[in-house]
């Protein structure tokens, strides 16, 4: 009983994720964050490294939800949070397909899309903060968040291989 | 042939596709975008280049990460319903067996190397969402209104508004902006700094 609860409760809040996590898949992150840590689902960590590994994966940051639901409620709790995540935007894009060009003549229709996506980077920040604050507690960290931003922003390495290194700067540089 | 549109693909040959994208796919965003673009336009021809940036176009208007939504487009005006969700599966069941399989590793396993690999992981996330709002901030209008609601919304999130919130209230607002305003909010061209098609008015 319990574990039916548990998945119910994930495909209602993954729902709630693919609906509102507009400005592509690193808006779900302040909506995944928000979900996982009100029902107590993973530690901030362990969220985090739940980003991690769906930036290492091949496909959409959104991928990450499987991870979540696995810890949750196992196999099957990571079918139905992956099914919860993609199906609203999946619906909305078949809805697109028939009206965007009706959409588009919607005068305030770009307006509330900017201001969505605005509001969108603001909370992506916000979690940067937050997590930064919450995992990162000596220079070490310091310095390789500082690394990793720069490397990113400067020379445009993909994700994928800038975690393998921090993984692998990791492994010998915070082993406990 | 670029710009040609040819037949239709059989739905198991759109699922072949997809799954070499589910697979190859990684690095997300434009990256993956790119790599849509060369399959489906340029080495199949299954859309025009004209339908591809249309459909790129669309999916701003959708939640949901920006290549799956153009996968799922792209699939559905080839095949309905049916295209959607098998191609919607053919693209993701690679990342969905990898995360379990990462899942079940970082599970299990337990020692000291691991520990701090992930630690290692949690920094570097941090250090990559300073590139993710650098990024997605290029793609948003430049206004005191997007500025302020960017800077309101970091607020809510650092004092614990459930970010349902702040993204209704930031829709809400666009909205008022427009009514208020009555311009579109949009990316001004550049080299212009003043706002397109002002009114000189009396000098």
């Amino acid at each position: 009983m319990h574990f039916i609860g548990e998945l119910v409760s994930l495909l209602l809040n993954f729902l709630w994720v693919g609906l509102l996590g507009f400005g592509g898949g690193f808006g779900m992150i302040p909506l995944m964050k928000s979900v996982v840590l009100s029902h107590h689902w993973l530690s901030l960590g362990t969220f985090d490294q739940a980003i991690a590994m769906g930036q290492i994966t091949p496909g959409p940051v959104a991928i990450s939800a499987t991870f979540i639901g696995e810890r949750v409620a196992g196999p099957i709790g990571a079918l139905v949070a992956t099914v919860a995540v993609f199906a609203p935007s999946l619906l909305l894009i078949v809805v697109l397909n028939h009206w965007f060009a009706r959409l588009k003549t919607i005068p305030g229709a770009q307006n509330v899309l900017f201001a969505t996506l605005a509001a969108v980077v603001g909370l992506i920040a916000g979690v940067a903060v937050t997590l930064g604050v919450s995992l990162i507690h000596a220079w070490p960290g310091v310095v390789l968040a500082v690394i990793v931003a720069a490397v990113a922003l400067g020379w445009k390495v993909p994700y994928w291989a800038i975690i393998l290194a921090a993984g692998t700067v990791g492994a010998i540089w915070f082993r406990p | 042939m670029p710009g040609v549109s040819t037949p239709s693909p059989s739905l198991m040959a759109l699922m072949g596709v997809y799954t070499k994208i589910g697979i190859l796919g990684f690095g997300g965003g434009y990256a993956v975008l790119a790599f849509i673009r060369s399959e489906v336009v340029d080495k199949h021809g299954w859309q025009t280049a004209e339908q591809f940036d249309h459909v790129v176009e669309m999916t701003a208007f959708a939640p949901g990460p920006t290549t799956s939504n153009v996968l799922a487009a792209i699939a559905f005006r080839l095949h309905g319903w049916k295209g959607l969700v098998f191609g919607s599966i053919a693209a993701l069941w690679p990342s969905f067996v990898l995360i379990m399989i990462l899942a079940a590793v970082t599970q299990v396993l337990h020692n000291p190397w691991l520990s701090g690999a992930l630690h290692g992981i949690e920094v570097a996330v941090v250090g990559l969402l300073v590139d993710v709002v650098w990024t997605l901030w290029k793609d948003v209008p430049k206004a005191v209104i997007t500025a302020a609601l960017a800077v309101l919304a970091m607020g809510l999130t650092l004092l614990g508004i459930s970010p349902v919130i702040t993204i209704v209230v930031a829709a809400a607002l666009g909205l008022a902006d427009f009514l208020v305003r009555r311009r579109p909010l949009q990316h001004e061209p550049a080299g212009n700094p003043e706002p397109p098609s002002a009114p000189t008015g009396k000098q």
